[in-house]
């Protein structure tokens, strides 16, 4: 019998009588036997079978709380079905921007329209139905620059204004509302007044007066860099200034005086020279406070 | 035939009966793996309860394999962490009649020699090993027991003991 046989029946213990002699004889059997003793005084630990088994049933019953876990997993994948359902069938995100005192911002709507809002103004609008219905509400002021498309809204809280691909600014301010038209129609509701604007056509709403106006034809151009006023109490003018500048305007008067011209929307002393200079007025400009005086 | 009649091992006789079968074994073969350090009792308690929350989809023949599945998993971890240094440091119960110290202190760097040499080895080999030596186990239950073929416990029992005595001739 070979070497290598003798030494894998002895591993698995399986020596009859005559090959143990054998295996005996052979030169490495000291090494081997000295080998498995060493091995064997690293067997396993005494396993206590019985007591183990008792110290589990015990841990196995107490009350399991797999029929807890099942209610709130079925919990949790209704909660979430009803979620999803949720967010793709009702989920209308309302998205807003919003601008404070001195600040401008370029609002790219869904598709290719922008509005740009003026200082102390808010538009919103709800994201996922505005490919079919192209609607946003406005509280102050913003022009709009429409793609062309199917109807374009904007609600304020004083009237509506529909235009189909336009450009025109709209101002809902208090008891001040006004849209000017610049590039195709607009058609303006206010209470019961519905009226088409072609370019160049201001409506206006003051205190439920309503008046129709034209613009200046070198003003046709909406620039953010001026504010084009026609006729408007110069209240309104102040307003604005204050608005768009931060500012506090104090001593005010000729506030019912009409005033007409382009008021300066990045200088502040442009935009007061505009407004004081007709009406006499002289002004002091202490961080952001404006005094006026009267020139005498 | 009777053990046909459980579809799974919800039954606490089918439990019981695997937990006396198996548990020993399994015992064993996590101590040769990664030695006393790592608690084998509470191993192979963790183990047989994964198996009873899971009892309705084992079936009695594949809880073996299922439960070597577990302790493996269980073991992964943590042996990654402490890098598998075998605790040979259990003292020699052996004592023999009439040693002198100089006997004592050969067989004592001699039992040192083959921990380094046991602890070189493949895991394969060493736990094919240990569980044939140490608990005397036969190649066909260890066959079983790892779900490999007796030819392939022979090869790693039989290359593990020439490796061992390669390793501590020298002297």
């Amino acid at each position: 019998m070979k070497k290598k046989d003798l030494i894998q029946k002895w591993l698995d213990n399986n020596l009859n009588e005559e090959e143990l002699e054998a295996f005996k004889n052979l030169d490495a059997y000291s090494s081997y036997v000295k080998i498995d003793s060493a091995a064997k005084q690293h067997k396993a630990p005494e396993y206590p079978l019985e007591a183990n088994y008792e110290r589990l049933k015990a841990i196995l019953q107490k009350p399991t709380p797999i029929y807890r876990t099942k209610i709130w997993w079925s919990a949790a994948v209704i909660a979430a079905l009803i979620f999803s359902i949720y967010f793709t069938q009702f989920y209308n995100p309302t998205k807003r921007f919003d601008t404070t005192v001195a600040e401008f911002e370029t609002v790219d709507l869904p598709d290719a329209s922008k509005a740009i809002l003026l200082p102390n103004s808010e538009i919103s609008y709800q994201t996922k139905s505005w490919n079919s219905k192209r609607s946003l509400t406005l509280r102050g002021e913003a022009f709009f620059d429409v793609a062309k498309g199917s109807s374009f809204t904007v609600n304020t809280h004083q009237g509506e204004v529909t235009v189909l691909g336009t450009q025109f600014t709209v101002t809902a301010r208090g008891t001040y509302f006004e849209v000017t038209c610049y590039e195709g129609s607009v058609k303006v509701i206010h209470q019961e007044n519905s009226q088409i604007l072609t370019p160049g056509k201001i409506f206006r709403a003051l205190d439920g007066t309503v008046t129709q106006l034209n613009t200046d034809s070198d003003s046709m151009v909406w620039n953010k860099e001026t504010t084009i006023f026609k006729s408007i109490p110069l209240g309104e003018v102040f307003k604005t200034i204050e608005r768009n500048y931060g500012v506090t305007v104090k001593n005010k008067m000729n506030e019912t005086a009409l005033f007409t011209g382009a008021v300066s929307t990045v200088n502040l002393k442009n935009a007061l020279n505009s407004a004081t200079m007709p009406f006499n007025i002289n002004y002091t400009i202490i961080d952001n406070v404006v005094t006026l005086k009267k020139n005498d | 035939m009777a053990k046909k009649l459980f579809k799974n091992v919800c039954e606490e006789q089918v439990f019981s009966h695997i937990f006396r079968t198996l548990s020993k074994d399994l015992h064993d073969f996590v101590f040769h793996k990664y030695g006393s350090h790592f608690n084998p009792e509470d191993k192979v308690q963790e183990a047989f309860i994964k198996l009873w929350k899971r009892c309705k989809d084992v079936p009695p023949e594949k809880a073996k394999s299922f439960l070597f599945t577990v302790i493996n998993n269980l073991s992964l971890n943590e042996a990654k962490h402490l890098k598998v240094v075998r605790n040979h440091q259990k003292e020699p119960v052996k004592t023999s009649t009439s040693i002198t110290p100089e006997f004592k202190m050969q067989e004592t760097e001699y039992l040192e020699r083959f921990n380094k040499a046991l602890a070189k080895l493949p895991e394969g080999q060493r736990i094919a090993f240990m569980l044939n030596r140490a608990e005397g186990k036969r190649h066909k239950e260890i066959a079983e027991l790892l779900s490999i073929s007796r030819k392939a416990v022979e090869k790693r029992i039989y290359t593990a003991l020439k490796k061992l005595r390669e390793d501590l001739k020298e002297m």
